[in-house]
């Protein structure tokens, strides 16, 4: 038994070996940046000391982890990192396919073109202008909305960074304005690739637009709704830390609507120095994260093995 | 598809352009900004109609250009040395891992994949960058952190690779004596076209829009990118003050408003410049490589 | 060792420096006072100093990194370490390296070479958002009494007064060298005088923020479009004077609220009335439109708000110098008005220069930082840069400076915040500063209430996942309500709520615990 197995394993390097001398130059990079960090990760089992090190320092048991979960934190950054991504994957999808299936019924090349061209002007800018152009918005005395659109409207200005009410469709708008145009590409390029003979039949069949999309556009799209979902869900404890504390200013009366895993981890380190808690609140990210993937995965498996991720 | 209406034609259009508009307005907000003088910023507010125009925004920068163009410069080297690095990592990994017959494949996608998930966090990583591979304060630090190889991108060009190239295109390459790097090269790589463009794109916006790495690892202003710069803006004022201000008259005020505005302007417009470049082969590359494939 | 040094040292002082103007420094007693020493030290033999120079000029090679807190250019930076170097390495073999880090990035980048373990010997234990306890319970930096009493510090141990050493102690030993600057809490106004001029207001009467208020109301009335009062960034400072027992001032966990009664019962500052008065004043000078509503988004400092036209700013714990600097950066005439009267705190006393736990050798970093302490030459290397290239002299006895022609600011490459060196009072007089500033500081720092616990620093390692949860409560609330843009009606209950659930009651009493056992043992 062993034997084969070493066997087949020397068979295989054999064999494949240009194959895996190119996988690992790749692997190195990710077992340098990804795996050699990781190590790290028993810092939330720690009370850290710099003098100590990494190794050195006191082991602490789950202390920082019982604190974390006696604040409150832990459940409001539980509860917006999750939920905002689960809304960001639900109304991304929906509207990116939309906009994929809309998108390939124009007739015309070149307004295709454009259309595809603009739409994906948000994604290309970096989220501190991001922020610039919020701000522009949002100020509270000389911004877009309040001076212009307000206003004339007899309205009060609203002091949006200190008002929390609005911020979670605030941000729900500006990821969907951020991302929409990359997503779309991805359904309209696997769009385009579907094959013509199955709209050709479904005509000849008397199928109505919307009974070729149900029937035919969506069924093609199903692998790739699938894996673009999955890999969101696989980050669903992970947020874009840009979004979630450039955007608002770093605005404290924000925090209960806009504090994510992501920037308790980076106020953890950065303004509260508490390195222990922060490494805690990353390990759970990472535990559960992990978890959730796993059984999002078995359960793709189940329904449609060859979308499964590994 | 077949038989299509004027109207449903038409109700698309004007989804379109109402969507575009909201693609490209904000942004025309921000260049008005820019040139809007900066009383008129503070009293009316941003306005597409501003009541008064200023070129001072850009006239101060001038007096700064330096390090602007340092900037750019620094942004440019980093993201076209860093798209080229990304995407031969990305290719070389994904390709072996799109071969079904390669045994261990899936022990390496989960290698792979499981990178997504559990990160070791900022400082250890800090350590390890600053501490084994001296990083600090070189380009290499712009350019190896975290950017040069995503798990997603190499996930995607590995489903490209697995459902557009078919095996029987790598099995008759390897009849006609090609090695392995030659088979993706020659026959793989011009079948990719549509996934190495948005990979590519992808990856060099990555490496443009990026001011962590900057943030963390970079104290030499020599080093400075554009986004660094903009960040430094954003959060200290002063910053702009320490490096020109007193070059102006002491009554005239420092348009601090519309300087960060053009400095947004500026830090925007090189993508958006080079993209539709991009763009036009992207699209056409999508159309032939689902053709083809 | 410690001779040598100190009579190198001394030699150096006395030829490039004025007794009298060294005489303004420090504030320390007079038997040690430098001035003094240098004279008294003349008399030793110029061969028996020259054989203990060499002594240490022949250490092993060393390179001594520091860190420094400036938005100048890197070029120039390593142009003044090597500038530096040279002296170090005539006298200790020592080579510095310099390295610089904005504004912008400083807690973030410091922190991280703190935490990681990166090589790095001195630092400005400054502006780092936490407290000097919370350094040492952590373990980014190393006690350093046995390297100042009887090591290579000596001298500069002995310019610093006893009790001013006490604030940057923790657990009994000795963290830093506290920076010799401004000591005294001083809680008031920087004010445009033109605005006063213009409406006839006196500045010189303005004492109470009841008298400060009066005077916004009169210069909203005439110009309604400006809002008078500035704030610093996103932040405004609170004027309540109180011990906030070494946290820092934006985050205050139980402090004596009023530092100058002699109380030392610790509380929550957030739940005391005196907090209340000032948060619900700031509110409605919010309303009134003195102040400008968006400070959340605010990234304009104070002194850029007053150059815009605004008329005042806040501060706390400024300097004989402090109007003439904002006068400059403004180009407004400035004047202050204050509000209380003096009193000396352990975290107005405490910023200082540390060694870092990096270091490989703390013996050697402590003989560059008391080389920085007490060598003029070297301390203005450091504070000025490159003379004929960042700065020059205008007068012929060569104390006061200014930019060579044809530089300025912009393009001089090199900041100039001497408090943030160890001895600013070495260094050279900027032109339009009083010449005799230094001799001022000494005058300011010896006056002044003492806090009861002036020099008790608390170590909050013992509660530090509540201090944590805390800070992030504070965080959410305070510079929101400080400048106003909160509604402390309702609010002000909730964060107070929100602290008692995170656990402020066990910081508090642990504060209290560790003042009382300091107090008992004093």
């Amino acid at each position: 038994m062993e034997k084969t197995v070493w066997q087949r394993f020397t068979r295989a390097i054999r064999k494949f070996w240009p194959l895996y001398l190119m996988a690992a130059l790749g692997l190195l990079y990710l077992f340098i940046n990804n795996y050699m960090p990781m190590a790290g990760l028993v810092l939330a089992f720690k009370q850290y000391n710099a003098r100590k090190g990494i190794w050195g320092s006191d082991f602490n048991g789950l202390k920082n982890f019982e604190f974390l979960f006696k604040t409150r934190d832990a459940w409001i950054i539980t509860r917006n990192t999750i939920a905002y991504n689960a809304v960001f994957i639900v109304l991304g999808t929906i509207f990116s396919v939309t906009v994929a299936i809309l998108l390939n019924e124009v007739r015309s090349a070149k307004a295709k073109k454009l259309y595809q061209t603009v739409t994906l002007i948000p994604y290309m800018v970096s989220i501190v202008v991001v922020s610039y152009l919020a701000n522009a918005l949002l100020a509270t005395d000389n911004g877009f909305i309040n001076t212009q659109v307000l206003a004339p409207l007899g309205q009060d200005p609203v002091a949006w960074y200190t008002t929390p009410g609005p911020w979670p469709v605030i941000l729900v708008l500006i990821n969907l304005w951020k991302g929409f145009g990359y997503s779309s590409i991805i359904y309209f390029a696997t769009l385009v690739g579907i094959n013509r003979e199955y709209y050709e039949a479904a005509v000849i069949d008397g199928a109505s637009w919307w009974q070729q999309v149900t029937h035919v556009t969506l069924p093609g799209l199903k692998n790739t709704i699938i894996t673009m979902t999955l890999l969101s869900v696989g980050r669903i404890f992970y947020s874009d830390f840009g979004l979630f504390y450039q955007v608002p200013m770093n605005s404290g009366p924000l925090y209960d609507v806009t504090n994510t895993i992501d920037t308790y981890v980076y106020r953890g380190l950065m303004q509260n120095n508490n390195i222990g808690m922060a490494s805690a609140a990353g390990f759970y990210q990472s535990l559960v994260g992990f978890a959730l993937v796993l059984a999002a995965n078995t359960i793709v498996k189940k329904i449609s093995p060859e979308n499964a991720l590994y | 598809m077949v038989e299509k209406n004027k109207g449903l034609q038409g109700a698309i259009h004007i989804f379109f352009i109402l969507l575009t508009l909201l693609c490209v307005v904000p942004f025309l907000l921000l260049i008005i900004a820019s040139i809007t003088s900066e009383s008129a910023l503070i009293h009316d507010g941003y306005s597409f109609f501003p009541k008064e125009f200023s070129a001072d925004a850009y006239r101060f920068l001038l007096l700064d250009s330096g390090s602007i163009v340092k900037g750019y410069g620094i942004s440019a080297l980093v993201t076209v040395v860093g798209t080229l690095c990304n995407m031969t990592l990305t290719t070389l990994l994904a390709y072996p891992l799109s071969r079904q017959n390669l045994p261990g494949r899936n022990i390496i996608a989960f290698v792979v994949f499981f990178t997504m998930l559990f990160n070791g966090g900022l400082v250890p990583s800090y350590m390890m960058w600053t501490q084994i591979f001296h990083i600090k304060n070189t380009i290499a630090a712009l350019l190896v952190p975290n950017l040069m190889l995503s798990a997603f991108n190499v996930i995607m060009m590995r489903s490209y690779f697995t459902s557009n190239i078919p095996d029987a295109v790598i099995d008759a390459a390897r009849i006609d004596g090609a090695s392995e790097i030659r088979t993706l090269i020659q026959v793989v790589l011009p079948m990719s076209v549509p996934i190495l463009a948005t990979l590519a794109l992808l990856a060099g916006l990555g490496y443009w829009n990026d001011w962590l790495n900057g943030l963390y690892y970079i104290s030499d202003n020599n080093l400075y990118s554009i986004q660094v710069l903009l960040y430094q803006m954003l959060t200290k004022a002063d910053f702009l003050k320490s490096s020109a201000a007193s070059a102006l008259p002491v009554n005239i005020s420092l348009p601090s408003t519309g300087i960060r505005m053009a400095v947004a302007v500026l830090g925007t417009v090189p993508m958006l410049l080079v993209y539709p470049f991009f763009q036009r082969y992207l699209v056409r590359g999508i159309v032939i490589g689902a053709v083809k494939g | 060792m410690k001779k040598a040094t100190k009579q190198t040292a001394s030699l150096l002082m006395a030829g490039a420096m004025t007794a009298a103007l060294l005489a303004g420094c420090g504030g320390a007693p007079a038997s040690t006072a430098p001035s003094s020493a240098a004279t008294s030290e003349q008399t030793a033999t110029p061969a028996a100093s020259q054989d203990a120079a060499t002594d240490l000029s022949k250490q092993e090679p060393y390179t001594v990194k520091i860190l420094m807190l400036d938005d100048g250019n890197t070029d120039i930076v390593n142009e003044v370490a090597a500038a530096a170097s040279e002296i170090t390495l005539a006298k200790f073999n020592t080579t510095i390296e310099l390295e610089r880090v904005g504004w912008g990035s400083w807690a973030q980048q410091a922190m991280l070479q703190l935490t990681s373990g990166e090589k790095l010997d001195l630092l400005p234990a400054f502006s780092l958002n936490t407290s000097l306890a919370n350094l040492v319970s952590n373990g980014y930096i190393v006690p350093m009494t046995d390297l100042l009493k009887d090591g290579p510090g000596a001298e500069m141990y002995a310019m610093v007064p006893e009790e001013d050493w006490l604030c940057d102690t923790v657990n009994g030993e000795i963290y830093g060298v506290p920076f010799n600057k401004g000591k005294q809490n001083v809680y008031g106004a920087s004010c445009d005088t033109t605005y006063a001029d213009e409406l006839n207001i006196d500045l010189s009467a303005i004492k109470t923020l009841d008298d400060f208020e009066q005077a916004l109301a009169k210069i909203k009335e005439a110009h309604p479009d400006i809002y008078p009062m500035a704030t610093d960034g996103q932040k405004m400072r609170v004027m309540v004077p109180s011990d906030t027992l070494g946290d820092p001032r934006e985050v205050v966990m139980g402090c004596l609220v009023d530092a100058t009664s002699g109380s030392t019962t610790v509380e929550n500052l957030y739940a005391s009335d005196a907090y209340r008065d000032f948060v619900e004043r700031m509110y409605d000078w919010q309303q009134k439109g003195y102040i400008m509503p968006d400070t959340i988004s605010n990234t304009v400092s104070g002194s850029d708000l007053i150059r815009a036209g605004a008329f005042a700013n806040f501060y706390t714990g400024p300097a004989p110098d402090t109007a003439p600097r904002l006068s400059r950066e403004t180009g407004k005439p400035i004047q202050d008005v204050e509000f209380f009267e003096h009193y000396k705190t352990t975290g107005e006393t405490s910023p200082c220069w540390s060694i870092a736990a990096n270091s490989e050798n703390p013996e050697r970093a402590m003989q560059v930082l008391n080389e920085m302490y007490t060598n003029p030459e070297l301390a203005n290397i450091f504070i000025y840069g490159i003379e004929g290239k960042t700065y020059e002299f205008i007068d012929d006895s060569r104390t006061v400076i200014d930019y060579p022609a044809g530089v300025d600011a912009s393009n001089a490459g090199y900041a100039f915040d001497h408090w943030a060196w160890p001895n600013m009072c070495l260094s050279y007089v900027w032109n339009g500063y009083p010449t005799d500033v230094y001799k001022q500081y000494e005058t300011f720092n010896a006056g002044g209430v003492l806090s009861p616990a002036y020099g008790f620093t608390f170590d909050n390692s013992s509660v530090i996942n509540e201090y944590t949860a805390c800070t992030n409560v504070v965080m959410k609330y305070a510079e929101a309500l400080n400048t106003g843009s909160l509604n402390p009606e309702g609010n002000l209950d909730k964060f107070n709520q929100e602290l008692k659930e995170n656990g402020i009651d066990t910081i508090i009493a642990a504060k209290q615990a560790q003042l009382d056992a300091w107090l008992a043992a004093k």
